[in-house]
Parts: C-alpha cells; structure tokens; sequence
C-alpha cells in the first residue's frame, strides 16, 4: 500500500514537471492543402482565354478574386485545362499534380448555361472514370456564358453525375464569360 | 467530506458515556419487489462498530443508542445499499424496503447522507448496469431533466436542461473534468461502467462545485469504505446486434475492517457499423476501454483518498456527414445526394475522432476535535483530441486537429461541524491549464495555444431551523486568468477590427497572419440561498442562484472553418462574463407507494454567449454561413416531471415529462439545439411466482420540436439563386418502444447471476432526433437487441 503512495506521488509530480516545460510561443502554420486559386485555360488555336478564381487568405473574410481574360469565340471547339494552386505558400505548390496521383480519389465536374453548349472530361483515371483536369468545351451562338467547376474528394466513381457523385467538395467556382 | 458529520459525531458519541444511551432501533427489512421479509440484510450505523443482520422475518434490532443523527446503511447482497438518515430522540420502529432499480425520485427513502439536502436527482450503480452499452451522458437521461446532445451515434454530451458544454459541470470523484470547452463534438470522457452513482447538485451546495454553472452540476460519486471485511467482483459481459457490439466490464472491489479499501475495474468495449432501417451506416464503429483504479484508507478522524483512471475511445464518424462546403449539405438536407449504405465492418477510417483522458487524484482529511475536519486535494487531468478528416495522400495518417489539455488542480476545504443543526464550509481552489495544440498537423489551429491560471474561494452555509425547515446559503468568487498565443489571419484580424482595439496583444506580424498574445482576466462572483420545507413525505425546495461565468477559450477565440458544420466560426475577444439569475422550485413526495417530483425553473441569463449566424462568406469552396459568438439575453424556463406509483407490490408504472423554452431575447427567436417536449413511461412488473424475474416495457414520445431560429436563405452563386438552408428545421414528432426483461438466479453461496434481455426501437421505427447533429446525413439507428450477462461473486 505504502509503494502505491509513493508511486502516486511520484506520478503527480512527474506530471507537473512534466506539464510546465514548454512556454515558448506557438510554431507558425503554413497551411499545405490549401487551395487558393483555380485558373482554367481554354485553347484554340491562337485565341487563348484564362479564368482565375484567387483567394488567399483561405477561409478568411476576403472573397475570392474572381477574372475572366479573353473571351470565347463562337462555335468552336476549346480544349481546356484547370490547375489548383496554393498561393499562400512559398514557393508555390502544385495542388493538380496530387489531385492527379491519386485520380481515382477525384473528380472535377462541370457545370455551364447556353451559349456553352457543351463541356466533357478528357482525361480518365486508371479505372477509365472520368478526371477532369483536361477537358474540351464548345460554343454555340454568342452571348453572355456561366462556366463551373467542382472539385470532388472521393466521390462515388463512376457516378451519373455530381449529384449521385457525393464525396466532398474542395472547389466550387463559377466564372462568367462571353462568347463573341 | 460527507461523512464528516458522522464521523464526528460518532467520536464526540463514543467519548460522552455520560449521555443518555440507552435508545433502540428495531425495524424490518422487506423485500420491494415481492414484499416478502429479507434474511440477512446487513443494518449498520455509519461510524459506529454496530452491524446486525436480519432475521427469517426480516427483523432487526439495535440497542443502546445515544440521542442524535444517525445515518444508517442498509445494504443486502441481493439489492445493493441505502443510506437513511434517523434522527433519534426516542425508541424507533422502521420498516425499511430494498430495491433493486433505485430510481431518481426516490430520494426521500433514498437520501445517501445527512443533510444532503440538495441531491435533487439521483441515479445509482444498479441503473448504470442496465445502461453499459450507452455512453455516459445517455446514461444520465435516468435524470428527468437531462438530454443529450449527439454528434452520431457514439459521441453525446449532456444538455441539463437545455444547456451544455461550459455550462453544465461535471465533477468526477471531486475532480472537476475538464474538456467541455471543446465543442458540441466532444462527449464527457467517462466510460458509463466505471460510474458508481451520479446526483445533480443544485442550490446553494452546486457553488461548492464551481461557480460557473449556470445550467447545473453533475456529480459522481466516488467509491466509499464499508468498515467491514469484504471482497466483491462484479463481471458483466454484453453483446449487441446493431454494430455487432461487444462489452466487457470487470471490477474488483476490496474493503477491510480498519477502513482500508481498494478496486479497480476495467472495460472494453468494440462494436462495428451501426445500421437503421435503411441499411448500415458507414464508418459508425467505435472502440473504447476504460481502466480506474480508487484505493485509501478512512478512519474516524483521518483519512487519504486516491483515484487513477485512464479513459481512450476512437468514435468513427459517419462519414457522409463529412462535406466540403455549403452546398454539399444544402444537397444533403434537401436529400438531393443519395445517402451511402456501406457494409458491415468492425474498420474505422476517417473520419474519426480519438480521444483519450487521464483523471488522477490524491485527497486527505483531517478531523480536528471540537472544530471540523480540513480536507486537501490535489489533481491531475490530462485530455488528448485528435481528430482524423479526409485529407489528400499521406495526409490522412495526420490528424487535422491535435489538441493536448493539462489540468493540475489543488483544493482545500475546512468543514466546521461542531453542532448539530449548523454546518459551515469554508475552500478554496486553484487550478492551472496549459493547452496544446499540436502544428504538426499542418492545418490552422482552431483553438489556440493558451494558459489559465484560476483562483476560487467559497462559503457556504446549512442551518436546520426547526424539524420541517432548513436553509442553505453560499457565496464564492472566482478569478480567472487567461493567457493565449494565437496567430490570426490578418485579414480576420482587421474587419473585427482588432487591429485598432486589440493592437497591443500583436507580437510579430507574418504578412499573411499575426502571432498576438492576449492576456484576459476575469473576476465572477456567485451566491446561492436555498430553502427546504419538509413535511410527512412532502419537500418543497426553493433556489435562489445568481451565477456569473467567464468566457471560454472557445468562446473567445475560435476562427475558422468547421467542415462537418460547413460553417465559419468566430470567437469574440469582446466577451464579458455571463450573468445568470435562476429560481428553482422543487416539490417531491414519496411515500411506499408512490413518488412524485414537479420542478419548474425559471433562468435569465445576461450577457449570454451564443454563436448566432452573422452573415456568409465566400471561399474557394464556396459560400460559409458565420457563425459568431455574440453576447445576447436569454430567458430558459421548463419544467421537470416524474411520478411512479406502485400499483401492487407486482406493479409499478412511471411517467416522466420534460419542457424547456429558450429564447433569445435581443434577437427575439428562439436558441437552437433546444430539446423538445417529451415523456416517457414505463410499465414494470415482478413476477410473483417465478422469484427474480421482472419485465419492463418503456415508450418514449418526443414532439416536434416547434420552436426553432428560422432557417437561413442563402445566395447560391452556382445556380444564381436565393436558397433557403433548412439548417434549422425540427424532424416530426416520434414513438420509441423499448423493452427490458431481467431475471436474477438463485443464489448458490456467494455467487449470483443475473441475465437481461434488453431491446430498443422495437419497431425499427425510421426517425430523426433533432438533438443530433449529423441528423441531415443519416436516420437514427434501427431495432437494437442486447444481452447481458452479469455475474457478482
């Protein structure tokens, strides 16, 4: 009984010494997976427009920056890339190349309205389910376009949609664009 | 502590031969659920060294007794224990009646000590061991008044009265747990086997606790010497059928004559996917063990307590109710997105939480002739969280939340007792946190790094008027001292303007975020005066309360994103202590035949601190509601109801009923998370013939609840369209039928067995609760069948 005592104490104050090492101040956190910016460029020939959604401070109060460079010429076919940044860090970090290794963890969705008149995936992951990361858009007639784009992590693959997809949402932009 | 007056009484008996002692008390024991008379029933006078059992008639008899309080125990292997207090002034006759489900209201034949006055409700060890499988806080829902406030199925809080978290203090063998601090998602670490019994404390005795709760105090009670020789092991194993679960429970307990006690009791509990009517639900397994060890040595005027308990669990979470932003939930809610039905498996995966908590504690009293007894205690707490979310790539090994809690705490007490109808308590208590949280996580830190440093002192006082009226009365101050590292976002920083009115806690600037160190002190003052009337088996108590609280961590410095809320977070260094006014009316009755227990309450409380939605903001993800912590006025007014009435000595049915509104005043709606209308009730029945074998049958209705903070519209830039966001909306109204079948052996020697049968929504009824969290994603569970052996020897 009398051992149990002392072990206690002992116990009690190991812990307080324990407990009372460290004061300094806290270790600076750069966030990694962080994604502060989606910039999206669609290609044909030599008409080129880029569309960037940038936020960098995160979930932060400042919304993100939201351009469109260029527009889109009618009736014609886009072959379009999108890239995931974050920004916050220095240097840069590539956020596509992890959404990439492990493709079949992700999808990226589409969404648009009219004069867009359609959007499909170009790429597959190993299982042959769409990606996402490259894909090709056509126009239609001109006008004035919303163009969207959903990052999911770990939806249901394959799916019928982003509705049945599930999974969690990384990204969700939308940008406006005109068709000429 | 509660002894004291006992014990001191005993020595001031044993030392005054010259007094009048030539009393007796002689009585009956009987048997409740068949009424027949109790062999060998052990009656024992605390403190003294009398002991005698009962005979084939369950008759008893004790002679030379001096005039004064007596607490006596009753206890028989079969039932368990009571404490009756007698006031002895001429011979008595009793008869007394074992039990063995003590239930909450039968506190009058049930009062566990002298003067205590103020356990309004209480729960005992026999209740907890039909509960095994729950957790601790849906154990606690024996208590008319508590709910609880689930996140899933594995991790509940309780809500005392339609308050949680900081509010509602748990004190675990007269340690205070710490932990509240840390959210909604975060349930009491206790493992519901290792509870001996739990009381409310309300009044003026609740200050002794703490002098910040507001909502009230749950109080467990810790082991307690016999004075006699005896080794006791309880073994109870458990499986079952929704998740597969399995629970094993051991405890060993060991007490000798000289006061010297020890146990120790250990639990293991697994189960895997829990299922509803739909199917399993994903990643809804859990896995928990808990060990604690209580050992000391009591004598009449000295005596040393000790306590070392270790807790771990790993809850998975559901992990559809895993999403990324606003609009993944609006889907859910609206039940756009197709609910998952995963397989059955024991595997958890993140999501997850895994929590682990230590308690240990050392207390010694010492008893001063003519004075008092003097009681110190020193404790020590450490509580560890991390949570694991679904992140990219090796990440996922990470948690993306590791927070690290270390609480030493030191109290003393001095106890003046020197009379008979007057006690005076005077402590003080110091307690100092540092809190952790880890950065290897590679995510913001949702609560900051921080220190407090805490100072209390108390007085309380019992004065017993005349033999129908008592008063209680107490006061304490506390001071609290809080020192936080935190780096903000500089972006943050600047529109809540804390870079004009906080600019000197800023330490470094890093462009993109600011390192501050703010120091926050906060002095409360409480006070408490209740009154007792007692009549023939009637009691009419009354409180009085004025409690202020401090901010909490949580409270004053959350900022950031909550992913399975899909909301932004938001502290307020702007906080100013809570003030709450609270009138408690309590009428009970209890007699052989029935019990009853109507308490309505009234409590407004100031400055109360509540997250309110404030507005939406705009990610890379897409639109966050804020919610910010504001200071607004609230009204809590309910009312508690219980009522069991034994039909015949075969038939008992009990009913029970809960109400509670809050509302906050300044913004006029009502708080969410707010427990609606509900009662239970309960029909039990002892067979006569087949001795040991009873049978419950339980059903439970919970209303709509009608009174909720109106739901939000928000813009969704996807569609271009206002949306409304039912973040609010009460699920309907819903029956539960739950059942209990017990059948206890004949005892051969010192061993006996007990077997149940228990099941739970029986008609695998599909419902929401709308005191769960994640009741978007998912239905409650489905039909629960569980059998329990347990096997005391």
């Amino acid at each position: 009984m009398k051992k149990i005592f002392t072990t206690l104490f002992t116990l009690s104050l190991f812990m307080i010494f324990l407990s009372c090492s460290d004061n300094d101040s806290p270790e600076l956190i750069q966030e990694e997976e962080v994604i502060t910016s989606v910039i999206v460029t669609l290609q044909s020939g030599s008409n080129t427009v880029t569309l960037s959604s940038v936020d960098l401070d995160g979930d932060g109060p400042n919304e993100p920056v939201i351009t469109a460079q260029g527009s889109l010429n009618s009736d014609t076919t886009y072959s379009g890339a999108v890239r995931f940044l974050n920004e916050s860090v220095s240097p840069v970090e590539d956020i596509t190349e992890e959404v990439a290794e492990e493709a079949e963890e992700h999808q990226v969705f589409y969404s648009f309205t009219s004069p867009i008149s359609s959007v499909a995936s170009s790429d597959t992951d190993s299982s042959g389910n769409p990606l996402g990361l490259v894909f090709t858009l056509t126009t239609g007639d001109s006008g004035n376009a919303t163009f969207g784009l959903t990052l999911r992590h770990k939806p249901k693959k394959p799916n019928t949609g982003i509705l049945d997809a599930g999974g969690e949402t990384d990204v969700a932009v939308n940008f406006s664009v005109s068709v000429q | 502590m509660k002894y004291t007056l006992l014990l001191f009484m005993a020595l001031v008996l044993a030392t005054a031969n010259a007094q009048d002692c030539h009393f007796v008390l002689q009585g009956k024991v009987i048997d409740q659920h068949d009424g027949k008379p109790l062999k060998g029933a052990i009656i024992a006078i605390y403190g003294l060294e009398k002991e005698v059992f009962s005979n084939e008639n369950g008759d008893f008899v004790i002679q030379g007794l001096c005039v004064g309080f007596y607490e006596i125990e009753i206890s028989h292997i079969d039932c368990g224990t009571q404490f009756v207090p007698i006031k002895l002034e001429r011979n008595i006759t009793k008869t007394f009646y074992l039990e063995h489900h003590v239930e909450a209201l039968n506190e009058v034949a049930l009062i566990k000590k002298v003067n205590n006055l103020l356990a309004q409700q209480t729960i005992d060890a026999t209740v907890f061991e039909n509960k095994l499988s729950q957790s601790f806080a849906e154990a606690l829902t024996e208590i008319q008044g508590i709910n609880t406030l689930k996140t899933g199925n594995s991790i509940a809080k309780p809500l005392l009265q339609g308050m949680y978290g900081s509010r509602v203090l748990t004190n675990n063998q007269g340690v205070r747990m710490q932990d509240m601090e840390w959210g909604a998602e975060h349930a009491p670490n206790i493992a519901t086997s290792s509870v001996e019994g739990v009381s409310l404390a309300v009044g003026a005795k609740a200050l002794k606790y703490g002098g910040d709760a507001v909502g009230g105090v749950i109080v467990l009670d810790p082991r307690k010497p016999v004075f006699k020789n005896r080794q006791k092991h309880t073994a109870i194993f458990s499986a079952y059928s929704n998740g597969l679960g399995v629970l094993s429970s051991q405890k060993f307990e060991k007490d000798f004559k000289n006061g010297l006690f020890y146990g120790i009791q250990a639990s293991y509990k697994k189960a895997g996917n829990n299922h509803n009517a739909a199917g399993y639900l994903q990643n809804t397994g859990l896995e928990q063990t808990s060990i604690s060890i209580p050992f000391g040595w009591h004598l009449a005027h000295k005596g040393i307590d000790a306590y070392i308990s270790y807790f771990k669990a790993n809850n998975g979470i559901l992990r559809n109710s895993h999403i990324g932003n606003l609009q993944d939930l609006i889907n859910q809610i609206n039940g756009d997105t197709a609910i998952p039905i995963g397989d059955f498996t024991y595997n958890i995966e993140n999501p997850r939480q895994d929590v682990s908590h230590i308690l240990t504690k050392i207390s010694a009293y010492y008893h001063f002739e003519n004075l008092g007894r003097w009681t110190l205690q020193y404790d020590f707490q450490q509580n560890n969280r991390k949570e694991f979310d679904v992140r990219l790539g090796d990440r996922n090994k990470l948690p993306g939340t590791d927070l690290q809690l270390q609480t030493h705490g030191f109290q003393s007490n001095f106890k003046l007792d020197t009379s008979y109808d007057k006690v005076l308590e005077l402590g003080v208590e110091t307690a100092y946190q540092t809190h952790f949280p880890n950065p290897a996580t590679g995510v913001k830190r949702l609560i900051p790094d921080y220190n407090s440093l805490n100072f209390g002192a108390y007085l309380y006082g019992l004065k017993t008027l005349s033999p129908s009226w008592e008063i209680e009365g107490s006061i304490r101050t506390d001071r609290v001292q809080i020192k936080a590292d935190k780096f903000y976002k500089t972006s943050r920083w600047e529109s809540l303007g804390y870079n004009t009115d906080f600019l000197d806690f800023v330490v470094a600037d890093f462009e993109t975020q600011i390192l501050t160190a703010a120091k926050l002190n906060f002095n409360t003052q409480s006070a408490a005066l209740s009154f007792h009337y007692n009549q023939q088996g009637h009691r009419v108590s009354t409180h009085l309360q004025y409690i202020e609280r401090a901010p909490n961590p949580a409270e004053l410095f959350s900022e950031g994103l909550h992913h399975s809320a899909a909301r932004i977070e938001l502290g307020s260094l702007r906080m100013r202590k809570e003030k709450a006014h609270k009138l408690g009316v309590q009428y009970s009755y209890s007699s052989d035949q029935r019990t009853f227990l109507l308490a309505p309450y009234f409590n407004r409380i100031n400055d109360f601190m509540a997250l309110i939605p404030s507005g939406l903001e705009f990610t890379i993800r897409g639109a966050f509601p804020v919610w910010e912590y504001q200071q607004t006025n609230a009204n809590f007014t309910g009312v508690d109801f219980k009522w069991t009435e034994h039909f015949s000595n075969e038939l008992k049915f009990t009913n029970g009923a809960s109400l509670v509104k809050a509302i906050d005043l300044k913004n006029n709606t009502p708080f969410p998370n707010i427990p609606p209308v509900s009662t239970q009730h309960e029909l039990e029945y002892l067979f006569k013939n087949i001795k040991g074998l009873s049978v419950q049958l339980a059903g439970e209705y919970n209303f709509r609840q009608n009174e909720v903070p109106e739901d939000l519209m928000i813009f969704n830039p996807y569609t271009q369209k206002e949306q409304l966001l039912e973040i609010n909306k009460a699920p309907n109204g819903y029956f539960l039928l739950s059942s209990l079948v017990e059948y206890q052996f004949p005892k051969s020697g010192t061993t006996q067995y007990k077997l149940r049968l228990s099941g739970e929504n029986l008609t695998n009824l599909a419902y929401q609760n709308y005191l769960n969290r994640l009741r978007y994603f998912s239905n409650e569970l489905g039909i629960n069948f569980q059998l329990q052996l347990q096997i005391n020897y």
